[in-house]
């Protein structure tokens, strides 16, 4: 259990992160969602106390942090993808971490099997791949078995195989009741792995709930229609209020029900092909959601758009 | 793919300690191969350096006709002659110096102090035991070092007949010393990292505190500033591996500018220094983000 009370971070002039406050809770995942620079890694670092807060707190069952008599066993964290020395081996390196704790060695050897880096375990980590490094880093937030699990954009890097293995990891840490925290800044992941959401944008919380509910309540659902009458049928719509676009050899209707829009077909005498309704997306509902809250703002729209699919295809 | 819903066993004893830390630390050091080739580095600055030192005085004596150059160099003691032959030191001091700063700097430009921190999230704990792994490395490594060096040297003066041996009395204490006083460079080495987290910064750092402090205040023709060049750490911390008497017979360029601290006086005036370095990257560290 993750408790953050007003938590408040400020560099210089930029507040990174402000008064925010929510509970992240053990037996499940939560994911941390929010555009490059929203504050994700900066309240994660102040989670494990790497930065200090310049206001409020956070605690991990009930204490922040440092206060803990064994911290490795409460929280393992995965801060970067580099947070090893590169001169040192894998193994060595987990060695090191481990004899803070009093950890052994089976332990090491069981988180290296665990993360599939036995064979290159007597590397030097410098010469690790990006996903090679991650998985070093998994396993050293692992090490102490901990309650609590913290990673910061645990995919990155990471080949298919490593992101399929990742999402199973995640799933089965919450499932054995742990406290499962992932950031990320692609929808689609968190979609995938997380069960609740903590969203962040400019270092404000803008949702806090289920995934579910945060798609129904963030995103409009889509009604979508072929009909061979459809120029008539646009301007029906649009008189009733509905914003019509053309898509996919049809159109796409927000701002009526799906039954509405069958409704004035019927009235109208217009002939429908199809009618469906087009469940709006994670990335849907995060882009309502973030679009006046990211740095973006103050630059063309077109351009402010294309950064923003880059920044969700990436 | 075995992993663990309960607590494995012997984990869920598992503590943080300041043994695990200084356990961690030790090991940390030990595993890197940077550690092995300073080390070397420094090896080859002392015993080098002693060997040429003893080179040129067998020479010098040698030309002169024996000892007709400096009346009574032939009454010459054994820990002055040891003193002459670890000069070395100058050059060796910066090899554990860089030890001690690259022991921090090293986790700073990789990024395992975050790791580290993260293991160790009370941070003073790190301070203090890389600065004791360190001294305490700095030390084994270096005795024997000064050792060869003192013998290499020795070769080159048995022709004149004034070669020390290592057990006469004071040439143990001239070894040891020198030791000693490489190992508190190289914890002064891990303060300068903490305060500077960049290697190129703290071993420019050391270099103007342990070099070009003293040279230039020299010519600084004030009182005070004379009185507090002979504090500094370097003039202060040589009192340790200098002979208190003995060097009236000798010309001037072996002069020590030890101002009469004795042995242990210079050296906890050093260790003050070592401390308030030490003390300050404590602060910072407290302060500061990882």
């Amino acid at each position: 259990m993750i408790e953050a009370n007003q938590l408040r971070k400020r560099y210089g002039q930029k507040v990174a992160v402000n008064d925010v406050s929510f509970t992240v809770k053990p037996g499940r995942v939560t994911g941390f969602l929010g555009p490059n620079g929203a504050g994700k890694s900066t309240t994660m670092r102040m989670i494990v106390g790497l930065d200090r807060p310049t206001g409020g707190e956070v605690t991990v069952n009930g204490k922040r942090y440092a206060r803990h008599a064994a911290p490795l066993r409460e929280v393992g964290a995965l801060l970067e993808a580099k947070a090893a020395h590169s001169g040192r081996s894998a193994r060595n390196h987990l060695r090191a971490l481990a004899q803070t704790h009093g950890i052994g060695k089976r332990r090491v050897n069981e988180v290296i099997e665990l993360v599939g880096l036995t064979e290159v375990a007597g590397k030097r980590a410098g010469g690790f791949s990006l996903g090679m490094g991650q998985r070093l880093g998994i396993a050293a937030a692992l090490l102490g078995d901990p309650a609590t699990l913290i990673l910061d954009e645990p995919v990155n890097g990471l080949d298919p195989d490593g992101v399929l293995w990742v999402r199973k990891l995640l799933k089965r840490l919450a499932g054995e009741g742990r406290t499962v925290f992932v950031s990320s800044h692609l929808m689609s992941e968190m979609a995938l792995v997380a069960s609740h959401l903590i969203v962040i944008g400019r270092g404000k919380i803008l949702a806090d709930s289920g995934i579910e509910d945060f798609i129904e309540h963030a995103a409009e659902t889509r009604v979508f229609v072929r009909s061979p009458a459809a120029d008539q049928f646009t301007g029906v719509l649009t008189s009733a209020g509905a914003k019509v676009e053309k898509a996919d050899g049809g159109i796409e209707i927000t701002g009526l029900a799906m039954e509405a829009v069958g409704d004035a077909a019927a009235a109208n005498g217009i002939a429908l092909h199809e009618l469906s309704s087009r469940k709006a997306s994670l990335e849907d509902a995060f882009m309502k959601l973030t679009s006046d809250q990211i740095e973006y703002r103050g630059i063309p729209d077109e351009v402010a758009e294309t950064l923003r699919r880059e920044e969700a295809s990436q | 793919m075995s992993m663990t819903a309960q607590p494995r066993a012997g984990l869920e004893k598992a503590r943080w300690s300041w043994f695990g830390v200084l356990r961690s630390e030790w090991g940390k050091l030990w595993t890197l191969r940077s550690t092995y080739i300073i080390i070397a580095v420094g090896a080859v600055f002392m015993i080098g350096l002693s060997f040429l030192i003893a080179m040129g005085i067998s020479e010098g004596l040698r030309d002169s006709g024996g000892f007709s150059m400096v009346p009574g160099f032939g009454d010459i003691v054994s820990p002055v002659i040891a003193f002459i032959s670890l000069q070395g030191v100058l050059l060796a001091q910066f090899a554990t110096g860089v030890l001690g700063v690259l022991l921090v700097t090293g986790e700073y430009s990789t990024g395992m102090i975050r790791s580290t921190l993260a293991a160790s999230p009370t941070r003073i704990p790190v301070l203090v035991t890389k600065a004791v792994v360190v001294f305490v490395a700095a030390v084994l490594a270096m005795v024997p070092v000064a050792i060869i060096g003192f013998l290499v040297a020795q070769g080159r003066y048995t022709e004149f007949g004034i070669e020390a041996a290592l057990t006469d009395p004071g040439v143990p204490q001239i070894v040891v010393g020198t030791a000693l006083y490489t190992a508190a460079v190289a914890v002064i080495g891990t303060g300068l990292g903490w305060i500077l987290r960049s290697a190129a910064g703290a071993i420019f750092a050391l270099f103007i505190l342990l070099m070009l402090l003293p040279l230039l205040l020299e010519f600084v023709d004030l009182d005070w500033v004379q009185t507090l060049t002979d504090y500094l750490p370097g003039a202060a911390g040589q009192a340790v591996y200098t002979p208190t008497e003995g060097f009236e017979i000798l010309p001037s360029d072996f002069e020590a500018d030890n101002e009469g601290f004795g042995t242990w006086e210079g050296y906890a005036i050093m260790w003050g220094w070592v401390l308030a370095i030490l003390a300050a990257g404590g602060w910072m560290l407290m302060r500061r983000d990882a």
